[in-house]
């Protein structure tokens, strides 16, 4: 996986495995790899994948049980999707203000992307 | 997070320029650390005082509790470069060396990885291709079950694709808990991979980690090393 | 120690391989070579009779003298690092190497007394190649080319290379002290068993000091890295 290097990496781990929550290829119930298998997977230390589970672990995503692994907690899939997006909107809209655009322009422009399609 | 390495007060001079200048630090288990810094004297010091093959002038360096010079080689592997190796030694020869001298040794496993790397123990190694003779340093290393590992350049004149593999390879044999220290100037292709990073300049010391500098900064480990330096100099 | 042993004399066998192979290929020339070669008289057969004995004169003073250079000649190459970083202490490694030296010493020995057997046969009543004669009984020329001699010059280099200025002028250094031993040696004058037992004794108590500087304070030369 090719990461931006002025975020940390382990937050970018956290979302890539998220966004596999998200799409499905992780279920409810699943046990992730070890963070042995995730550290060649995603050619990062076993620190940062500890870390990223952890974070995972404390945003209620994942369940890490001591000695035996980690498990998606599918509970929370809706509640992933809408903050995921929200984020994503937000750092969107962010964008968009930065470069000077006003909020009825953005909406408009928005408007008319969803109704492209 | 224990503290394995401990590093007091220590200084090192070459024709009266200090190199290391009274420097001290703590360093953590289970880290992947790389060691940067233009001047390549200056790492390969540090290196050195580590795995006790150079004596500070002053201070001292512990690993746990105990001196790193009273360590007998136990715990801390150094990563030899190919011109270390004995010119008549196959490389059977060195798996027979490390095997005798290392009772961490595992020279079975360090025969599978030789033949992994599609490598016949029977090869003389200064006949191989400077990728190949890496390799062989690195096995030997990675044979070894310790809880230091410290390398001075290991990617140096090494084409992308074996990069990749090195990488990969030191992912997948390195102890649990085992802290590596990179020097490097590959900061680039490599930073991804520290957990954290000793800036060395002018005898002088930073010691932080990577996430850290992107959460709070925003920058990555290339740009932040590129302030430092040009920092450093105007002083 | 064992095991320091069995390495040491492995790295011997392959620095000096080719010297025995040359001196064996050598000496069987000499045995084929005719007899009546020398006593002919013929010029040519002279001069290849008088350069092989100066082969053999220098393989014989090369190998006296490499007990010494053997004592150090690691620490001047980068193969150093890969002994070093055992954490194997000096002592050990001193010790192999004076063991080293008796088996070249009996090597030399060897090659110069069958060398000069060989050589004998050439010889006329005015024309004699390769002899020798000694002026010290052969225990003594063996204590100190084995461990005498290499211990003094072990000694002055390694307490050269761990001072602090002629650490960067360790050949100079050495010199020095092997000046200075020798003249404070030359003020003893002892024979016979005394002789064998204190040179032994001043032997083993420079190797057992010149190992644990080496252990405690030895670094390679600069240029070395």
């Amino acid at each position: 996986m090719d990461f931006r290097t002025n975020i940390p990496i382990y937050v970018q781990i956290a979302t890539s495995i998220k966004e596999q929550i998200m799409s499905g290829s992780l279920r409810y119930g699943d046990k992730l790899p070890s963070v042995r298998e995730y550290s060649l997977i995603y050619e990062v230390s076993a620190l940062t994948i500890q870390r990223a589970i952890s974070q995972l672990d404390l945003e209620g995503i994942i369940q890490s049980k001591k000695g035996i692994g980690s498990f998606v907690l599918g509970d929370c899939k809706d509640n992933l999707e809408s903050r995921m997006i929200g984020q994503q909107v937000g750092e969107f809209v962010e964008k968009m203000k930065k470069m000077g655009l006003t909020d009825e322009f953005i909406i408009s422009k928005v408007k008319e992307s969803l109704s492209n399609g | 997070m224990d503290n394995l390495i401990s590093i007091k007060g220590i200084s090192k001079k070459y024709n009266n320029t200090f190199v290391i200048n009274d420097v001290s630090m703590s360093i953590p288990s289970g880290r992947i650390i790389g060691l940067l810094g233009d001047n390549g004297i200056g790492k390969t010091t540090l290196l050195k005082l580590l795995g006790n093959i150079q004596q500070p002038d002053k201070g001292e360096i512990r690993i746990g509790e105990t001196l790193v010079s009273q360590m007998n080689a136990k715990d801390i592997v150094y990563l030899l470069e190919p011109v270390n190796i004995y010119d008549w030694m196959k490389i059977k020869d060195a798996i027979s060396f490390y095997r005798d001298f290392y009772e961490d040794f595992d020279a079975q496993k360090a025969l599978r990885i030789c033949r992994e790397f599609g490598l016949d123990p029977k090869a003389r190694i200064t006949r191989l291709s400077k990728g190949n003779k890496e390799k062989v340093c690195l096995l030997l290393a990675f044979s070894r079950q310790a809880k230091l590992y410290l390398m001075d350049e290991p990617f140096g004149g090494i084409d992308p694709t074996l990069k990749k593999n090195i990488k990969k390879f030191i992912l997948e044999n390195i102890p649990v808990n085992a802290t590596i220290i990179m020097a490097t100037h590959l900061i680039k292709d490599l930073e991804v991979l520290f957990d954290q990073i000793i800036i060395l300049g002018a005898g002088k010391i930073v010691y932080v980690d990577t996430d850290e500098i992107r959460e709070t900064r925003n920058q990555s480990i290339d740009e932040y090393y590129s302030e430092v330096m040009e920092n450093a100099a105007d002083n | 120690m064992l095991q320091t042993i069995k390495w040491e004399s492995i790295k011997q066998f392959h620095r000096l391989k080719w010297i025995i192979l040359g001196y064996a290929v050598l000496l069987l020339a000499l045995t084929l070579i005719p007899a009546d070669w020398g006593k002919e008289g013929s010029a040519a057969s002279q001069m290849v009779l008088m350069f092989l004995s100066i082969v053999m004169m220098f393989g014989a003073l090369g190998l006296s003298l490499y007990p010494m250079y053997n004592m150090v000649s690691d620490f001047r190459r980068k193969t150093y690092t890969m002994d070093r970083i055992t954490g194997k202490s000096h002592i050990k490694v001193f010790l192999s190497k004076i063991i080293m030296n008796l088996a070249v010493f009996f090597l030399a020995a060897g090659i110069v007394y069958i060398g000069t057997i060989l050589m004998d046969r050439f010889s006329t009543k005015t024309m004699n190649y390769f002899t020798y004669t000694l002026n010290k009984p052969y225990l003594t020329i063996m204590l100190e080319m084995v461990l005498l001699y290499p211990a003094i010059f072990l000694f002055s280099y390694m307490s050269a290379s761990t001072h602090r200025f002629f650490r960067n002028h360790r050949m100079i250094g050495t010199l020095i002290g092997v000046a200075i031993i020798s003249a404070i040696t030359s003020y003893f004058q002892f024979s016979g068993t005394v002789y064998y037992i204190i040179g032994f004794i001043v032997g083993m108590i420079l190797v057992i000091a010149s190992g644990r500087m080496a252990d405690q304070q030895f670094e390679q030369h600069i240029y070395n890295y």
